[in-house]
C-alpha cells in the first residue's frame, strides 16, 4: 500500500501531521517498504516536483530517499562522496528547520481541537461550506405558523398522556402534576445465550450521585444514594448470537423499581451533586445455561452488523417500530452517555466461560450510565427508552462495591464510533442487553407493571432525512478519495502523508465529507498554513506550506492577554464586552460556484481577495498615564483629557510659594489666577475679558475671603497697561465684583475695613 | 598575627583536616538531588581580613581570628576558643568580632544565569518549612531548607519567554493563608504565584520597563510595591488586580528606581535609585489611605477604570548621602540604612537626629548622618543587603563573592563590625542575601548562579539567648 504512493521521506497516517516527536520514530515499522518504494518509484517522485520547481528540488528528492545515490538523476556521478555528505548536511539541517516550522502551528491547532472538544464554541455544520455535515432536514419547517404552536404543544401533551396511563398511576398523565417517584421499568433481559426456561436474572440497582469537580483529573466524589434489586426473567434466543442483534420481546409484567423523587435531585445542595449514575448489575446464576458452546464463527456472521441489526430486530419483533424507536433512545432532555465498565471476559477463576460447569456460580453483568450532565442544574429526570449494554465481568461480589463506582474519565477519541461498532462485533454471552424504560408517577407502582407504550419521537425520521440531503457525501465517500499531503519547505517538499477514503482535516479532526469543504476548511481554520491543491488520480495532492505572513492579531479578543489568571482565553463564564471590531460577514457578493479551481496555486485569483473586511482594531488599548490595560467596557471614558493634571497644579503652586520677591497676598492671587487660566486654557489676547469675567464669577467669594480685592484690582489695572483689557472690562470686572461682594454675608464687614485700610493709605500719601 | 594569605590554606585541604572540619567543596548541581550538597560546617571565618588591610587598611574592617585560631592548632572544640577570641582585641585596639554563621552547604542552578534575588517566606510559623526563593533568568524557583543544614529544591517556574530576567521577588499570604510569591524582572511584568497551585495565578501589565525591586505592605498582605526602571513605583493591589498608586512623576525619581522599602509600622516608604536620590513617601496620608480602602471596595465590573492615584511629590528627598547609583535602602526603625555603588552603607535620617519622621517638613534638606560603613568591591549595582526581621543583623555581599555580616546589636552606631563569611568556591558577585525569619540561616545568591547557606553556629545562639 505505500508503495503506490509518491513519497520522498517517512510516510504517516493522515491523522498525525508532523510533529517534532513523532517523526525520527515514525516508520518504524515501513522502513523497509518505505525504502522500496523510494526505489522503485523515484522516477515518478521526480515528476511533479520537476514540473514545478526545478533540479534543486529534484536533487533534493533524490536525497531525500535516504541516500540512494541511484535515484538521482541530474547529479553526475563524478560527485564525490564528500558533496554527498555536505548535501546530506544540508538536508538534515533543512529538515530540522522544517519540523521546528511546523511545529509550533502544528501544536496550536492540536491544542485547538482539544479545546473545540471538549468546549465547543460553534458548530461546524453551520458553515455555508460545511452544508453537507448539516444532517436535519427543514421539512418540518416549511409549512410552519406561529399559530401551530399551541397545537403542537396540546398534541404533544395528548400523546404524553397516552403514554403514561399505561404506568398505573391514577394522575401519572399529567406531566405539570407532581413527581414522586421515578420508575425504572425492567422491560426484558438477554445475553444472546440460551437459558432454560423462567431463569431469573437477578438486578441489583444503585443509584449513585456524582459530584462532580471542575478540575479535569478524576471524578468527584461518588456516593450510593439507592440500592434495590430485582428479579427479572431471562430471554433466551431461539439460537445464541450476540446480545445487539436481538430484541427482546418485552414482558407482560415487567418488574419496577420506584425511586423517590427526592433521591434523585441534584443541584439542590449547593450544586455540589451534578450528575446521577444509574449502576446496574445483572447476575444469571449459571446453572440455568442451557447452551454451552459458543460459535466460533460468530464474529465473522456479524461483520455486516450494521447493516443487518434492522432487519434483524425487525424479523424478531412483532412491532416493527419499537426497535428502532429504542435505538433512537428518544429522550432529548438528558445527555445520556453510556461508560460502561470494561471487563474481561471471565468467570470464576478464570475458567472460559461456558466451559464452566460449576452450578453455584453465577455470570455477572454490570454496566452504568449517567443520567444527567452537569450542563443544565436543575434538570430533571424525563421519561427514557433506553437499551442498555452491559459487560460481562470477570470477578463475582454480590453487592456493588464502592470501587465499582468510577467515574471513566476518558478521552473521546475522535474514532469513538467506529471503535464501538467493532466492540459490537462480539459473540453471545460477552455482553447483555437489558432494556430499561424509565417513567415518573405520583404514587408508588405496585411491584409489577405493565409494558409501558414506547416513547415516540420524531427523531426518527433522522434517517430518511439525512440520507437525500448528504447523498453527495455520500457518493464522494464511496468512490474512496485519497488525499495526499505534501509539507514543503523552502519550495522542496519534505514529507508526504496520504490519507486514504478519509476527508478529515488531519488537524482537527472534522470530517468534512467533501473535498471542496476539506480544503475550504483548510484554508479558512488554518491559516497559519497555506494550501495549494493539485488534482490526481482519484484525489488530490495538497502542498502545505507554513504561511509566513500569518497575521494573528485579529484572532480572539485582544484583552485575553492580560485577563487574570493568565493564560486563558476566550472567556467562558458568561458573556463580557469586547473592543468593537466590526467585520462584514455577509455582504451578498455575486454567488461563486462551489469549486476545487478556488484553490489552484495562482495568485491572481479573484475569489483569493474577498477576505474578510473588517474595521476597527482588535488592539489592547492602555491608558495614558497609567499604562494600565484599558479594558473595553472602559473604552468609552476618557480617562484623561484635563488639561490640568494634579500634579501640575500642585507644582504650580509650590513654585509660585518659592518666589522671594512678591507678598503673600500677590501670591494668592497669582495662584488662583494661574490655575484658573490654565484649567480653562484662555490662549489668546481675545480671551482675556472673558477670563476676567469667569475668573470673578468663579473666586470671587474667595477673593473677597482672602483680601485679595486690591491684589486683583491691581492686577486687572496691569492687563489694561498692557492693552489686554479695555477700561470698560476692568469696570464690568471690578462691577462683577462688587455684586458677589453685596450678596455675601462678609461684605460689608470687609468693606468696613478695606475703607480703613484705603483711608490710611491716602493718609499716608497725603503725608 | 601572620599574613599568610588565608585562601590557600583552605584549599590545602589535608593542612587543614587536622584543624578544621573536612571540608569537601564540591560543587552540587540542584538537578543531582540535595544528596549530595555537603552539609559539614566549614568555619571560614574572615578570610579576606588580610586582603583588606593590605588594600585600604579601613580601620572598621574586621579583625581576623585566623592568625590565634592556627597558634591554637589541633584544638577541634571551637565554640570554646571562640569564647576566648571575643576579648582579644586587633592592633587598632577594637575588639574583634567573629561571624556568627558557618557554610551548611551549597547549589548550583543550570541556567548559568546571575541570581539577581532571594527572599525568605517570613510569615511562617515554627512548625511549617522554612521556604525561600530565588529569581535568575526566567527562572522562579523555590527551596526549603531543610533541618540538616541542606537545601531542597520545591518548585520551579521557567517564564515562556526566555527573554525574561526575573531580578526580584518577594512573599506574602493570600486569604486562606496560603503563600503568594510575586516575582518581576526585565520585561516588567509582575507575576504571583500561588505555590499551593503551583500556577501563576496572576500577573500585572502596567510598568514601562523592568521592575528592580518588589516588597509587600508589612501590615497589609495585599499590597505590593513595585520599583522600575521607568523610574516610578507603584502599589498594587493584588486581592483585586487593581494599581493603587503611583510614585514618580514631577518630583520624582529622574532615573531608574533601584530598591524601597516600607517601615515596619507601614507608615513610610523608602525609594532610592540611579540618579543618586533617596526618597521618602508617606503611605499614613489621608488621600492614599483613602486609595487603598477605595481599591478593596471599587466595583471591578464598573465602566470607569480604577482612578489610580498619582503621587508626583515625594515627601522628603536628598541627594546627599550618596554621590553614586543608590542600589539598596533599608529602613532601621527610624532611620534608614543605604547602600551605593561607592563601596558605603550609610545610615542616615532626614532632619535633626531626633526630630521625628512627622515633624520632618516637606522642603526640608536637611539630613544626619548617624554612621558610615564602609565596604569592599561592592562598586557594581544591585548588590543588596539584608536586616534580619529583628534589625540585629546585617549581611551585604560583595563583587568577590565575600558576604559581610554586620552585628547592628551595639550600644554606639560606630561599634557597628562586621565579619566576613567567605568560601574559596564563592568567588562571583553575591547579588542579594537573605535571613530567615529567625535569623539562624542566611542565604546568598551569586552570578554564578550559585546558591549559599550559611547557618547560624551555635555558640552565637547561645549569646543571642543570653
Amino acid at each position: 500500500m505505500p508503495g503506490a504512493s509518491i513519497t520522498a521521506g517517512t510516510k504517516r497516517r493522515a491523522s498525525e501531521p508532523v510533529s517534532q516527536n513523532g517523526s525520527p520514530a515514525a516508520s518504524a515499522t515501513n522502513s523497509a517498504s518505505n525504502s522500496a518504494a523510494i526505489a522503485s518509484t523515484s522516477n515518478s517522485s521526480q515528476s511533479p516536483s520537476n514540473a514545478s520547481g526545478g533540479n534543486t528540488a529534484a536533487t533534493m528528492n533524490g536525497l531525500g530517499g535516504s541516500g540512494s545515490g541511484g535515484a538521482t538523476t541530474d547529479v553526475s556521478k563524478v560527485s564525490a562522496a564528500a558533496v554527498m555528505k555536505m548535501k546530506a548536511e544540508v538536508y538534515e539541517k533543512d529538515r530540522d528547520n522544517f519540523l521546528s516550522k511546523f511545529e509550533k502551528p502544528t501544536q496550536i491547532y492540536r491544542y485547538i481541537r482539544a479545546r473545540m472538544a471538549e468546549r465547543p464554541i460553534f458548530l461546524q455544520r453551520n458553515l455555508s461550506y460545511m452544508k453537507n455535515r448539516f444532517s436535519r432536514s427543514h421539512k418540518g419547517r416549511e409549512g410552519f405558523q406561529m399559530n401551530q404552536l399551541l397545537e403542537k404543544k396540546l398534541q404533544r401533551e395528548k400523546e404524553d398522556k397516552y403514554r403514561l396511563t399505561h404506568v398505573p398511576s391514577p394522575r401519572s398523565g399529567n406531566l405539570n402534576g407532581p413527581i414522586n417517584y421515578y420508575n425504572i421499568i425492567f422491560l426484558g433481559f438477554t445475553d444472546g445465550q440460551i437459558w432454560l426456561p423462567d431463569t431469573k436474572a437477578r438486578i441489583d440497582v444503585c443509584l449513585a450521585r456524582v459530584q462532580n469537580k471542575k478540575r479535569k483529573d478524576g471524578g468527584g466524589p461518588i456516593a450510593k444514594s439507592f440500592e434495590k434489586d430485582v428479579d427479572i426473567k431471562v430471554y433466551s434466543p431461539s439460537t445464541p448470537c450476540s446480545s445487539y442483534d436481538i430484541a427482546i420481546p418485552h414482558l407482560q409484567k415487567c418488574p419496577v423499581i420506584a425511586v423517590p423523587e427526592e433521591v434523585c435531585r441534584i443541584g439542590t445542595n449547593g450544586h455540589t451533586v451534578k450528575s446521577l449514575k444509574l449502576i446496574l448489575r445483572v447476575s444469571v446464576p449459571q446453572a440455568f445455561l442451557q447452551t454451552r458452546n459458543f460459535p466460533s464463527s460468530m464474529s465473522d456472521q456479524q461483520s455486516n452488523h450494521l447493516n443487518s441489526r434492522n432487519s434483524n430486530s425487525n424479523n424478531n419483533n412483532n412491532d416493527l417500530e419499537e426497535p428502532k424507536a429504542k435505538r433512537r433512545r428518544s429522550a432529548p432532555t438528558t445527555k445520556d452517555r453510556e461508560n460502561f465498565i470494561y471487563d474481561g471476559d471471565t468467570v470464576n477463576n478464570g475458567k472460559l466461560p461456558g466451559a464452566a460447569s460449576d452450578t453455584e456460580d453465577i455470570v455477572i453483568y454490570s454496566g452504568a450510565m449517567s443520567l444527567f450532565e452537569n450542563d443544565v442544574p436543575g434538570d430533571s429526570l424525563r421519561n427514557i427508552d433506553l437499551d442498555l449494554h452491559l459487560k460481562r465481568m470477570t470477578r463475582g461480589g454480590h453487592r456493588i462495591s464502592n470501587q465499582r463506582i468510577r467515574r471513566e474519565i476518558s478521552w473521546e477519541s475522535f474514532d469513538e464510533k467506529f471503535n464501538k461498532v467493532v466492540d459490537q462485533v462480539k459473540p453471545a454471552g460477552k455482553s447483555a442487553k437489558l432494556c430499561v424504560a424509565i417513567r415518573t408517577s405520583e404514587l408508588k407502582p405496585a411491584q409489577f407493571v405493565e409494558t409501558p407504550a414506547p416513547l415516540l419521537s420524531s427523531a426518527m425520521q433522522r434517517d430518511d432525512g439525512a440520507d437525500s440531503n448528504s447523498s453527495l457525501a455520500k457518493l464522494e465517500k464511496r468512490k474512496s478519495v485519497r488525499v495526499v499531503y505534501q509539507f514543503m519547505y523552502g519550495s522542496n517538499p519534505q514529507q508526504q502523508t496520504e490519507s486514504r477514503d478519509d476527508l478529515k482535516c488531519p488537524w482537527c479532526s472534522i470530517n468534512c465529507m467533501l473535498l471542496y469543504s476539506l480544503m475550504k476548511h483548510l484554508k479558512l481554520c488554518h491559516p497559519r498554513f497555506q494550501f495549494t491543491y493539485t488534482p490526481i488520480t482519484n484525489g488530490a495532492k495538497i502542498d502545505v506550506t507554513v504561511n509566513d505572513s500569518y497575521d494573528g492579531s485579529y484572532t480572539g479578543s485582544a484583552y485575553d492577554l492580560v485577563t487574570q489568571p493568565p493564560g486563558e482565553a476566550f472567556a467562558r463564564n458568561g458573556p463580557t464586552k469586547r473592543t468593537e471590531v466590526f467585520s462584514i460577514l455577509v455582504c451578498r457578493p455575486k454567488p461563486i460556484r462551489q469549486s476545487l479551481q478556488e484553490f489552484f496555486d495562482c495568485d491572481e485569483n479573484d475569489v483569493d481577495q474577498r477576505r474578510t473586511y473588517i474595521t476597527g482594531h482588535n488592539r489592547l488599548y492602555h491608558h495614558t498615564s497609567t499604562c494600565l490595560p484599558i479594558h473595553p467596557r472602559e473604552i468609552d471614558v476618557d480617562s484623561e483629557g484635563e488639561p490640568d493634571p494634579e500634579w501640575l497644579r500642585v507644582k504650580t503652586t509650590m513654585m509660585i510659594d518659592e518666589f522671594t520677591d512678591v507678598n503673600e497676598g500677590e501670591k494668592e492671587l497669582m495662584k488662583l489666577w494661574n490655575l484658573h487660566v490654565m484649567k480653562y486654557n484662555y490662549v489668546g489676547d481675545c480671551q482675556i475679558p472673558l477670563a476676567c469675567k469667569r475668573f470673578v464669577e468663579y473666586h470671587g467669594k474667595e477673593l473677597i475671603q482672602k483680601n485679595l480685592y486690591r491684589n486683583l484690582c491691581l492686577h486687572l489695572t496691569n492687563l489694561f497697561d498692557f492693552g489686554l483689557l479695555t477700561p470698560h472690562g476692568v469696570h464690568t470686572t471690578i462691577q462683577l465684583l462688587h455684586s458677589q461682594m453685596k450678596d455675601s454675608k462678609l461684605g460689608p464687614g470687609l468693606q468696613e475695613t478695606w475703607k480703613v485700610a484705603q483711608v490710611n493709605n491716602c493718609h499716608s500719601r497725603i503725608m | 598575627m601572620s599574613t599568610s594569605i588565608p585562601d590557600i590554606i583552605m584549599r590545602n585541604k589535608t593542612s587543614m583536616i587536622n584543624h578544621l572540619h573536612n571540608h569537601d567543596d564540591s560543587d552540587t548541581v540542584l538537578d543531582d538531588s540535595g544528596d549530595e550538597i555537603d552539609s559539614s560546617t566549614c568555619d571560614s571565618v574572615s578570610l579576606t581580613i588580610e586582603e583588606s588591610h593590605s588594600n585600604t587598611s579601613r580601620s572598621n574592617t574586621p579583625l581576623s581570628n585566623q592568625g590565634s585560631r592556627k597558634s591554637k592548632s589541633g584544638k577541634i572544640g571551637k565554640s570554646r576558643k571562640k569564647k576566648k577570641l571575643w576579648s582579644v582585641t586587633n592592633k587598632h585596639g577594637k575588639p574583634v568580632t567573629k561571624s556568627k554563621y558557618a557554610y551548611s552547604c551549597h547549589a548550583k542552578e543550570d541556567h548559568a544565569n546571575p541570581i539577581f534575588g532571594c527572599e525568605f517566606h517570613q510569615n511562617l510559623r515554627d512548625d511549617q518549612p522554612t521556604i525561600f526563593a530565588t529569581v535568575g533568568s526566567n527562572r522562579v524557583t523555590i527551596y526549603e531548607c531543610t533541618s540538616n543544614g541542606s537545601i531542597r529544591l520545591l518548585q520551579c517556574f521557567a517564564d515562556p519567554d526566555p527573554e525574561e530576567n526575573f531580578y526580584t521577588c518577594a512573599w506574602s499570604d493570600d486569604d486562606n493563608g496560603k503563600p503568594l510569591l510575586a516575582a518581576a524582572g526585565a520585561r516588567g511584568i509582575i507575576r504571583i504565584f500561588s505555590t499551593a497551585s503551583a500556577s501563576c495565578v496572576k500577573h500585572y501589565l502596567g510598568h514601562g520597563h523592568a521592575i528592580n525591586d518588589l516588597m509587600f505592605h508589612p501590615k497589609d498582605s495585599n499590597l505590593l510595591l513595585s520599583a522600575s526602571k521607568d523610574h516610578s513605583l507603584r502599589l498594587w493591589n493584588v486581592k483585586t488586580d487593581i494599581c493603587v498608586a503611583i510614585f514618580g512623576g514631577v518630583e520624582g525619581h529622574r532615573d531608574e528606581v533601584l530598591a524601597a522599602d516600607i517601615d515596619i509600622t507601614g507608615s513610610r516608604m523608602v525609594s532610592c535609585g540611579m540618579d543618586h536620590s533617596l526618597k521618602v513617601w508617606k503611605l499614613k496620608k489621608p488621600e492614599i489611605e483613602k486609595a487603598i480602602q477605595m481599591s478593596y471596595t471599587f466595583n471591578p465590573n464598573s465602566n470607569i477604570p480604577f482612578p489610580t492615584m498619582k503621587q508626583n511629590f515625594p515627601d522628603f528627598s536628598t541627594r546627599d548621602i550618596h554621590r553614586n547609583y543608590v542600589d539598596c535602602a533599608k529602613w532601621f526603625g527610624e532611620f534608614i540604612f543605604s547602600k551605593s555603588c561607592e563601596d558605603q552603607i550609610v545610615c542616615w535620617k532626614a532632619g535633626k537626629t531626633f526630630q521625628n519622621w512627622d515633624e520632618v517638613p516637606y522642603t526640608c534638606t536637611e539630613t544626619s548622618v548617624i554612621t558610615r560603613l564602609e565596604i569592599k568591591d561592592c562598586d557594581i549595582w544591585f548588590i543588596r543587603f539584608a536586616l534580619d526581621f529583628w534589625k540585629h543583623t546585617l549581611a551585604l555581599g560583595n563583587k568577590s563573592g565575600k558576604t559581610f555580616i554586620y552585628d547592628l546589636k551595639v550600644a554606639e552606631p560606630s561599634q557597628i563590625r562586621a565579619s566576613v563569611l567567605a568560601h574559596p568556591k564563592c568567588v562571583s558577585a553575591i547579588r542579594q542575601t537573605a535571613f530567615s525569619r529567625d535569623g539562624s540561616i542566611l542565604i546568598c545568591v551569586c552570578d554564578d548562579s550559585t546558591i549559599w547557606r550559611w547557618d547560624i553556629s551555635k555558640d552565637s545562639e547561645e549569646e543571642i539567648d543570653k
